[in-house]
């Protein structure tokens, strides 16, 4: 056996010389270039976020705000005859618009502001009147000042820029006193409407809310139950291995595809109320459902094998097994994917839209029957609306679904918090 | 039943993997209040063999067992065997500590709850006092009985799972390397425990330290390449063994 020159002892490595020097910065600047990047990359994410707030609220802080107009009524000699007694019970609205306020509304106005003074008021400004005199019956025989909602023009003339005209009428109306700005209650309890003044939130958070709650109440059962059985249970084999892959291609399936297939199964085959806020959350169930078996499924597979060993061993049931450790231990993943898919279904418009959620309803739903819309939906809505009034609404509406998503957010991650164990 | 001669007998016991045979044709014997070493290379089956005792390797799918096993002259193969009865009747120690996630009395109570062994809370803190004081915990945790369980020493921690064992009444305590995790002081701790236990529970020990098995056994098995080599007193095994496979393995030739 012959002894190659290059075997034997080599020489002592010099770590000092100039190659070993230039390799060491060639290291140091790797790191600090992959820092700086990395930095960047926050920032540029956060300034994503604070230019998204930013815009949405300074465009929509003030449709929370709601211009009104002193409406002096002189009720005792108005046109208005109604019986008192009438003014309480359920049977108010009703006496009250056979009576013609709208028309006493009108009258004063005109006699307030002149021959267009009617047309100052918001379409809905009766409405206003109504629910004072609900609330103090005795304004029938007097004379009153009640402050009603300005027409949407003269709203934006009177926040931001207006036609010349209307911009004239709100001096006017402010060297009299009788234009005030005030926090827009109505905004946050009523529901949609034609009149940009006198639409509401409260519909579509409503609609929101419940389907949201049919949504968490299939997905999460279902999908911590499925991702336990194909976790803890079953064989593996082609059987599940196909099941594996249609999860997760189910997970990428497109939304507006589980939109048709809801119109096609709820609406279609077991004939659900249209627009209903149940056919919505089963739609949106069916979305979510993928995330929160992919998300179950991997918190599960995080236990360690340790603790399934350690139960086992002292005898308990696969099931106490499941229900005692594994499920308690991957509770923290499984919340974390469930808030991400309720998010998505929260934020989600487009499956919706198929299976009629996009109707014009004036009404907050009463139950999971009733004909709903969805705050992201209600955005849709007004975003196509020509009227200019509703532009505010569109940025205040989108304000309320973010306090919505982080309300939802922060409660789940409370939740997971508590759930969290400490090893 | 309690005429059967040994606590356990397995009788020409094959275990496969799928298509790999780990452990063939074993047939050994365990008797009440005797500590059992299994010792071997590593490889050798001697894990695979203890967890068949509990079938524990039930819950590895392409596991399969051949032969019988017998508990107080009971196949525990047999279809008719309650595999949730037979852990609490054969519990089980592993190699690295694994309490659970939860405080100390938790741990302990934890068996005795699921088997329905206390009717009311004093019932159970009895037995979770007794078991802690069995596997000579007791006084180091006594006050802090609502800590997390993973928040004791490894030491600690490995005597709170054989407290965990002992606290459901078994009749046998299977031991799968207990000590390879710990440090010599922890170690010696619970080979004194060992000791103490062996009176109520037949104990089997599998262990790659042969000083331990020296130690704290009364008989030895020796397992190579997934056969039971020689299996006889302990003393027997390590001053005149009858194969030259085990001299060579207990004279550290190999392993």
């Amino acid at each position: 056996m012959t002894e190659r020159a290059s075997i034997g002892t080599p020489a002592p490595t010099d770590w000092r010389d100039a190659a070993h020097q230039r390799r060491m910065a060639k290291r140091y600047g790797a790191e600090r270039r992959f820092r700086w990047l990395g930095l960047g990359a926050v920032l540029m994410s956060a300034g994503f976020l604070v230019v998204l707030l930013v815009s949405m609220l300074s465009a929509g802080v003030s449709g929370f705000v709601q211009t009104q107009i002193a409406l002096p009524i002189d009720f005792a000699h108005s046109r208005l005859t109604i019986d008192p007694a009438k003014l309480r019970g359920p049977g108010a609205d009703l006496a009250l618009a056979a009576a013609d306020l709208g028309g006493a509304t009108d009258a004063a106005a005109i006699a307030a502001y002149g021959p267009e003074g009617d047309a100052l008021l918001s379409d809905g400004a009766w409405t206003r009147v109504r629910d004072q005199l609900k609330a103090d019956p005795s304004l029938l025989h007097r004379r009153a000042t009640v402050w009603v909602p300005a027409a949407d023009r003269i709203d934006i003339a009177a926040k931001r820029e207006g036609a010349p005209a209307d911009e004239a009428i709100v001096a006017k109306l402010n060297a009299a006193h009788a234009l005030k700005t005030s926090f827009n209650s109505f905004f946050l309890t009523s529901s949609d409407s034609t009149d940009p003044t006198m639409v509401g939130i409260w519909g579509a958070l409503k609609g929101s809310l419940l389907t949201m709650f049919v949504t968490l109440l299939i997905a999460f059962p279902v999908g911590v139950l499925s991702a336990l059985y194909l976790e803890e249970y079953a064989p593996h084999n082609r059987w599940t291995d196909l099941i594996e892959v249609s999860i997760n291609n189910l997970a990428a399936v497109p939304s507006i595809i589980f939109g048709l297939l809801g119109l096609a199964v709820f609406l279609n085959t077991f004939h659900l109320q249209r627009s209903a806020a149940i056919v919505g959350g089963l739609t949106l169930a069916l979305m979510t459902m993928p995330v929160i078996v992919i998300a179950s499924r991997n918190a599960i597979k995080a236990v360690p094998p340790s603790i399934r060993d350690a139960a086992f061993g002292i005898g308990a049931s696969p099931v106490q097994v499941v229900f005692h450790h594994v499920l308690p231990l991957a509770m923290p993943g499984i919340l974390t994917g469930t808030i991400i898919g309720m998010a998505r279904a929260l934020g989600e418009t487009a499956p919706l839209l198929m299976i009629g959620m996009r109707a014009f309803i004036t009404a907050p739903p009463g139950g999971l029957r009733d004909p709903a819309t969805v705050l992201p939906v209600q955005i849709f809505l007004w975003s196509d609306q020509v009227n200019r009034g509703f532009v505010e609404k569109t940025s205040a509406a989108i304000l309320v679904l973010l306090v919505f998503l982080l309300a939802m957010n922060g409660v789940a991650i409370y939740l997971r918090n508590r759930f969290e164990t400490r090893w | 039943m309690t005429a059967a001669p040994h606590k356990i007998s397995a009788r020409h016991v094959n275990v496969f993997y799928g298509d790999k045979q780990a452990i063939s044709d074993v047939s050994i014997d365990f008797d009440r209040d005797v500590v059992t070493a299994l010792i071997g290379p590593s490889g050798c089956g001697k894990s695979t063999f203890l967890r068949t005792l509990n079938r524990m390797n039930d819950t590895i799918p392409t596991a399969r067992v051949e032969g019988e096993i017998d508990l107080d002259g009971e196949d525990i193969y047999a279809p008719e065997m309650d595999v949730v009865q037979l852990r609490a009747r054969v519990g089980m120690v592993f190699q690295k500590p694994n309490p659970f996630p939860k405080s100390i009395f938790e741990n302990v109570a934890y068996g005795p709850r699921i088997h329905g062994l206390a009717s009311n809370h004093t019932q159970l803190s009895d037995i979770v006092e007794r078991s802690l004081k069995r596997a000579g915990l007791w006084d180091e945790v006594k006050d802090r009985l609502s800590d997390s369980g993973t928040a004791l020493s490894g030491g600690q921690q490995q005597r709170l799972c054989i407290a965990r064992a002992i606290a459901v009444d078994p009749e046998v305590i299977l031991m799968d390397e207990p000590c390879s995790a710990l440090d010599p002081i922890a170690t010696a701790k619970i080979e004194e425990l060992i000791h103490e236990l062996k009176g109520r529970y037949a104990i089997v020990i599998v262990t790659h330290n042969m000083q331990q098995a020296a130690r704290v056994s009364q008989r030895t098995a020796f397992f190579h390449l997934g056969a039971l080599v020689e299996s006889g007193s302990t003393s027997d095994i390590f001053t005149n063994p009858r194969q030259e496979r085990t001299k060579d393995y207990i004279t550290g030739r190999y392993g």
